[in-house]
C-alpha cells in the first residue's frame, strides 16, 4: 500500500477518534450528562453503558482508530530512528500483527460485556 | 587593532580519535567575514586546515558550516554581525566528517539525483534535440516554483533537519522541494514517475513541519512549505482529485518577417570609424 494512503486512513482514523472520544467522555461530564465523574465510573453505570448498542459500535470505532493511529506512528518513529531497509517490512508487519490482537481482544471484552 | 577567536573544531580521521576544538587569533578588520578568518588561519597560522570554498558571494553553496551552532555559509556571515569576539566554527552536522570543516556531500547529492532534477518530456525526440520554446505564463512560474528554482544545493537544510539527523534514508528538504520544483513546471511531464519516488515511507511523508530546513537558507527558498505543497499534490494525484496537469505546450515556428522583427537588433558603435 502506498505511503500516502496509509497517511490518508491515519487522518480518518485521527478525526474519528475525536468523534469517539468525545462520546467516551460524554457521562464524565457533570455539566452535559448530568452525571459527574463518580457516578460515570460506578460499576453499574459502566455496565449499563456496555449493553447499549451505540457504546458498542463507538468503543470499536474508538479501538480501531486508536490502534490503527497508534502502530502506523510506532511504525513510522522505528523507521525514523533505525532506518535499516531490510527490517522496514517485518517492522511493517509486526506492527500490524500486534494492532490485530489488540483489536481481536478488545472486541472481545466489548462483545462480552455487551452479551452478558 | 582589535581580533576575535576563532575557535575551530579539528578531525583528521588518521590521527585522531575524537574531534577537538582549537583557537586561533584573527584580527578583525571592517567587512571580515567568516570565510577570510578561516583563511587568514590557513594562510597564516595553521595550513593543515581543511575546508571547502569556491565561489566567495554566496552562489556555489560549497563552503556551509556550523557558525556559532547555526548552519551558515561562511561567505556570506560577517564576523562583525555575529556580536561575540568567539566564533565557534564547526562542520555541517548530519553529514560524515572528511577532514576538519570538510564533509561528504556524497549522500546528499545521491538523494538529490534520485528526484530526477530536470525536465522530462513524453517525446523524447523534441527533448533531445529542442527547436524552439515552451510557453510558459510568467505569472504561473511566479506563483508556483519560482522561489524554489533558488535553491544552490549548499545542503544546510539537510543538516538543519531533525528527520535527517536520525533517518538517512529520508530524501530530505532539499530533494523534496527540488522534487516539487519540477512536478509544479508546466514543461515537465512526469508527474506519476515524480509521485512514485516521493510517496513512500522516507519520502515527503516523514516531515515532521519542524521549519527549520526554512530558518537556515541562506537563498531564502522555503522548503518546509515545498513540502507541504508537496503532500498536498501528492494526495490530490492519488485521491484522482488532479491526475493530470496542464503541460505547456511549444511555441509555434516563427514566420520570416516575424523572425526579422523579433531578432536583437546589433548594439549601436560605441567608437567612431577612424577616417583616413
Amino acid at each position: 500500500m502506498k505511503e500516502s494512503t496509509l497517511w490518508i486512513i491515519d487522518i480518518v482514523a485521527l478525526s474519528m477518534l475525536a468523534v469517539t472520544l468525545g462520546i467516551h467522555l460524554y457521562p464524565h461530564s457533570s455539566v452535559v450528562s448530568g452525571l459527574g465523574i463518580s457516578e460515570a465510573l460506578k460499576h453499574e453505570s459502566v455496565l449499563v453503558r456496555a449493553k447499549d448498542p451505540l457504546y458498542l459500535i463507538t468503543y470499536t470505532v474508538f479501538l480501531g482508530s486508536i490502534l490503527y493511529h497508534s502502530m502506523y506512528r510506532l511504525k513510522s518513529m522505528i523507521s525514523e530512528v533505525y532506518p535499516d531497509k531490510r527490517f522496514e517490512k517485518m517492522i511493517a508487519y509486526l506492527c500490524l500483527a500486534v494492532g490485530l490482537t489488540f483489536f481481536v481482544y478488545g472486541f472481545y471484552i466489548n462483545l462480552i460485556a455487551y452479551l452478558r | 587593532m582589535a581580533a576575535i577567536t576563532l575557535r575551530i573544531q579539528r578531525f583528521d580521521p588518521d590521527r585522531d580519535v575524537a574531534p577537538y576544538f582549537r583557537d586561533y587569533e584573527v584580527p578583525l578588520t571592517r567587512g571580515l567575514t567568516v570565510l577570510d578568518a578561516l583563511l587568514y588561519v590557513k594562510e597564516k597560522i595553521d595550513g593543515s586546515l581543511t575546508l571547502r570554498y569556491s565561489c566567495r558571494m554566496a552562489i556555489c553553496g560549497s563552503c556551509g558550516m556550523l557558525i556559532n551552532d547555526v548552519p551558515r555559509l561562511a561567505c556570506h556571515t560577517q564576523v562583525r554581525g555575529l556580536e561575540t569576539d568567539i566564533i565557534e566554527v564547526k562542520p555541517l552536522p548530519s553529514y560524515p566528517i572528511v577532514k576538519d570543516l570538510l564533509t561528504d556531500f556524497d549522500s546528499f547529492f545521491e538523494k538529490h539525483r534520485s528526484i530526477m532534477p530536470y525536465t522530462i518530456r513524453e517525446d523524447i525526440e523534441e527533448l533531445e534535440t529542442p527547436e524552439r520554446e515552451y510557453i510558459q505564463k510568467h505569472d504561473e512560474i511566479l506563483e508556483t516554483y519560482h522561489q524554489f528554482t533558488a535553491c544552490i544545493m549548499c545542503g544546510m537544510c539537510w543538516s538543519a533537519c531533525p528527520v535527517s539527523s536520525t533517518d538517512d534514508e529520508y530524501l530530505g528538504p532539499q530533494a523534496l522541494t527540488q522534487s516539487f520544483r519540477y512536478i509544479a513546471d508546466s514543461r515537465d511531464e512526469a508527474l506519476a514517475g515524480r509521485i512514485n519516488v516521493v510517496d513512500t515511507l522516507h519520502g515527503c511523508w516523514s516531515c515532521h513541519f519542524a521549519g527549520s530546513c526554512s530558518h537556515v537558507c541562506p537563498k531564502g527558498v522555503d522548503p518546509a512549505l515545498a513540502i507541504q505543497l508537496l503532500k498536498r499534490r501528492v494526495l490530490s494525484y492519488n485521491l484522482g482529485l488532479k491526475k493530470t496537469k496542464e503541460v505547456a505546450p511549444i511555441a509555434p515556428p516563427l514566420k520570416e518577417e516575424e523572425a526579422k522583427k523579433i531578432a536583437p537588433k546589433p548594439p549601436q558603435r560605441t567608437i567612431k570609424k577612424q577616417m583616413n
